[in-house]
């Protein structure tokens, strides 16, 4: 399936890694990762004691297959998020919009930014990404304006742009009066 | 007839900021205006009877209702399946359901129809209120960020939620039981028809309708800056 990256001057510049993708389809399975990883050695291993042999082999295909279908569907889920994900630092607002199905677009003003901080939890070190966030003045930005998943380039760059741009922003003077035309 | 639009729109802005009339006329008396044409601009700009954009123009459309029939609808055969066993209380619960959610329904009809949100020159005015009725004018100067989201029913029914929200969190018109979901962290994101606490809520907007309305609103903020700065970055 070929799909369209929701692109933007900002994402072009300082791109997603793919490898958030593979992160996310990590952590998005990782419930049913844990739960074969229990259950796959408790059954399997009392079929071998009681040594019906083909039950042992039918129990490992079935744990591959769930396991295959959950990771295929977060997969291609991902995949899409992925796809559709879109930041812009344009030249008055940070616009941050994502999700397939039900899109949520967040608009901040460089001005009312409190907050710029990058950080990495313990998947996105194993992957080598960052995510950056920012947040004005109320909880519900906090939740939702973040740009997950970029290199360390782009994290660096990404946070050096807003912390330039909001300062730009407010030491803005008031524009020059307009002259007649004759 | 193009000059004047520019001088209109410079005393405006100026003045949206709160720059002394003074001030506004001695800069542009030096970059070549007359008095007169100055003092009519300030005078014009007291008496412009702008027009506002309302909920006329950007309405919450009638299908929004329908987004609660549906998940009540949902809700009462997901109840129904629960119920199922103990066939004898099928009835009575099935009974209570609809009373309560029809109660919803009818209280999420009053309070759109009571709903009314314009956007004046320098306010964001809001009004609201089936008994208890409120007012509320926002500074577009302290909007911290305006949203836009669409849930899987809105996607159905071809509509989008804008939510707006300031820095005043627990303050102003928030109830008890609002602050005590921001201190939870939980509904915060509810889409709610309204303001309370920190969030003006206008959902049931068209697509269209809810991005030509963020435009308007994000202008609107851009023309009414404040004069302290907020952010300290």
């Amino acid at each position: 399936m070929v799909m369209n990256i929701a692109s933007s001057p900002t994402r072009d510049k300082y791109p997603l890694s793919t490898r958030k993708i593979a992160k996310k389809t990590l952590v998005g399975s990782l419930a049913w990762i844990i739960i074969i990883a229990i259950l796959y050695p408790i059954i399997g291993v009392s079929f071998l004691y009681t040594g019906s042999t083909s039950d042992f082999i039918t129990t490992t295909l079935v744990c591959l297959l769930i396991l295959g279908i959950v990771c295929g569907i977060t997969y291609a889920y991902q995949y899409w998020y992925f796809m559709v994900y879109y930041y812009d630092l344009n030249q008055d607002y940070i616009v941050i919009k994502k999700g397939p199905i039900t899109p949520r677009e967040i608009t901040i003003p460089y001005e009312r930014v409190q907050d710029v901080y990058v950080d990495q939890d313990i998947f996105d070190r194993l992957f080598g990404i960052y995510d950056v966030h920012l947040s004005s003045a109320t909880i519900s930005s906090g939740m939702e304006a973040h740009i997950d998943g970029v290199e360390k380039e782009g994290a660096d760059g990404l946070r050096q742009l807003l912390l330039e741009t909001v300062s730009k922003k407010l030491n803005r003077t008031a524009p020059p009066p307009p002259a007649p035309r004759q | 007839m193009n000059n004047n639009r520019v001088l209109k729109d410079y005393v405006s802005q100026q003045r949206a900021s709160g720059v002394a009339d003074e001030i506004i006329k001695n800069a542009l008396i030096q970059s070549g205006w007359t008095a007169e044409q100055i003092n009519q601009a300030l005078l014009d700009n007291m008496t412009t009877n702008e027009s506002t954009i309302s909920e006329n123009d950007y309405p919450i459309q009638q299908r929004w209702i329908a987004k609660y029939v549906i998940g009540n609808c949902i809700g009462l055969v997901f109840w129904t399946l629960l119920t199922l066993g103990s066939s004898y209380r099928l009835l009575t619960t099935t009974f209570v359901y609809l009373v309560i959610s029809t109660i919803q329904i009818v209280v999420v009809y009053l309070r759109r129809k009571y709903y009314r949100y314009e956007l004046q020159s320098q306010y964001l005015f809001l009004h609201q209120g089936v008994l208890n009725k409120q007012q509320r004018s926002i500074p577009y100067g302290v909007i911290q960020h305006v949203f836009v989201k669409q849930d899987i029913l809105d996607r159905v029914l071809g509509l989008a939620s804008l939510t707006i929200e300031n820095a005043a969190s627990g303050a102003g018109a928030s109830n008890i039981f609002t602050r005590y979901a921001v201190k939870n962290k939980k509904n915060v994101n509810q889409d709610i028809i309204g303001f309370s606490g920190n969030s003006i809520s206008i959902p049931g907007l068209l697509k269209d309708d809810a991005e030509a309305l963020k435009t308007h609103v994000l202008t609107k903020m851009k023309e009414n800056p404040i004069e302290d700065k907020q952010s300290g970055l």
